[in-house]
């Protein structure tokens, strides 16, 4: 009886690297990887866990227009599946490590799934514009999702009511009379974290093909 | 008292709110760079955090992030209302962020890595590899802060962005491939 096991296990041995057939990277690709991985865990750990303890309004925004260049960017260079997931697994374990507070658990999830949604999308289309102003709107938006999914989370539904009731207050003090909910505020914001994810999505992707690549290529 | 009366106090208070919510936040936020600037990057990097961790900890800073929304809310004079929301919300508060403080100060380092290792063979090679060049870009931040024109570098970065963050780009992969 052969070991048929053993037998699909060699057929597919040239190809397989870890679990999921990963395909290793090269020293270069490997030595562009180090240097955005460095660049990015920087930038999370140090800038991140400032604005994330100081409770600075719209850091999200601020944190994931950086992640979204690094993304777009890394993808230029190194065009490999899972590259992405791999780049935010490691960035979100350096947060893990190196940042404070529960914070760090937040932060790192966030890292993590801002790595998936670019894999997702750079996985079906290949490094264009178009698939770099889809990751630049959904990795944007993701951070005003993630707020209000762990706001949720941590102070129930009421954390709406609120929000609404600070809203109506504000409306009532500035004399302003408009009919704006708190759901309708929530809408407003979708749109312009994805507008300005768009317009990130598109420097991104141009700054680097035109400016990075000189810089890393032509070393 | 007169309308007129209640709602200059109804601003004031608000505004005082909001004020003092800020304050706090910000005083936070200087603990927060002090915190950074001797912890982080620091060899015994466990010692401090440790504390951190702590659910006392977390929960001063539920407290102190609803303080200001409370402050607004109670304004409005439904006082019974407001208490029972107060209490629902900080209850939910401190049993997840307390549930969170656990599962962050159970974390394995051998575990993840271990994990991370089925799926990427190199991950903690590459890992050390991001950490040390974390470091080496700190270290070359912390020396040219010294050297460097505040003034203008401000100007490059507002006149010509372009240029600016590509000579940004180009010092770091300059001092990345240095050794």
């Amino acid at each position: 009886m052969p070991n048929w096991k053993g037998v699909l296990l060699r057929a597919t041995l040239p190809n397989r690297q870890g679990l999921f057939f990963w395909r290793i990277m090269d020293r270069k690709e490997k030595k562009i990887f180090v240097f955005f991985a460095g660049l990015w865990a920087l930038v999370e750990v140090s800038l991140g866990t400032i604005l994330s303890l100081s409770k600075v309004p719209f850091r999200g925004l601020l944190m994931a227009s950086f992640a979204c260049f690094i993304l777009i960017a890394f993808r230029m260079f190194v065009d490999k599946p899972r590259s992405s997931l791999y780049l935010a697994s490691v960035v979100a374990t350096i947060k893990l490590f190196f940042s404070l507070g529960a914070g760090a658990f937040n932060s790192a999830l966030a890292i993590f799934i801002e790595g998936l949604l670019a894999e997702a999308i750079f996985g079906l289309a290949k490094v264009n514009l178009f698939s770099s102003i889809l990751v630049g709107a959904l990795v944007l938006l993701y951070p005003f999702l993630h707020s209000l999914f762990m706001q949720t989370m941590i102070f129930g539904v009421d954390i709406f009511k609120i929000y609404n009731k600070i809203l109506v207050e504000f409306q009532q003090i500035v004399n302003l009379q408009t009919k704006f909910g708190i759901f309708e505020m929530i809408l407003i914001f979708v749109f312009i974290y994805l507008i300005i994810g768009v317009v990130v999505g598109i420097l991104s992707f141009y700054f680097s093909k035109n400016v990075l690549k000189k810089v890393i290529v032509n070393e | 008292m007169s309308e007129e009366k209640r709602q200059k106090l109804k601003i004031s208070l608000f505004v005082i709110s909001v004020v003092v919510g800020i304050i706090i936040n910000n005083l936070l936020f200087y603990f927060a760079l002090f915190v950074l600037y001797f912890i982080i990057f620091s060899k015994d990097e466990k010692k401090g955090i440790s504390y951190l961790r702590k659910p006392k900890f977390l929960l001063s800073i539920t407290i102190i992030t609803v303080l200001p929304i409370i402050f607004a809310y109670g304004n409005s004079g439904e006082l019974f209302h407001t208490l029972e929301m107060v209490v629902k919300v900080l209850l939910r508060g401190i049993v997840l962020l307390q549930t969170i403080a656990i599962l962050v100060a159970r974390i394995d380092r051998n575990k993840i890595f271990a994990h991370f290792k089925k799926v990427h063979p190199d991950f903690e090679e590459v890992f050390t590899e991001t950490v040390s060049t974390m470091n080496k870009f700190k270290n070359k931040m912390i020396t040219s802060q010294q050297k460097i024109e505040k003034k203008r570098i401000v100007q490059l970065a507002i006149f010509h962005p372009i240029e600016f963050l590509r000579k940004v780009f180009y010092k770091l992969w300059f001092e990345y491939n240095k050794d």
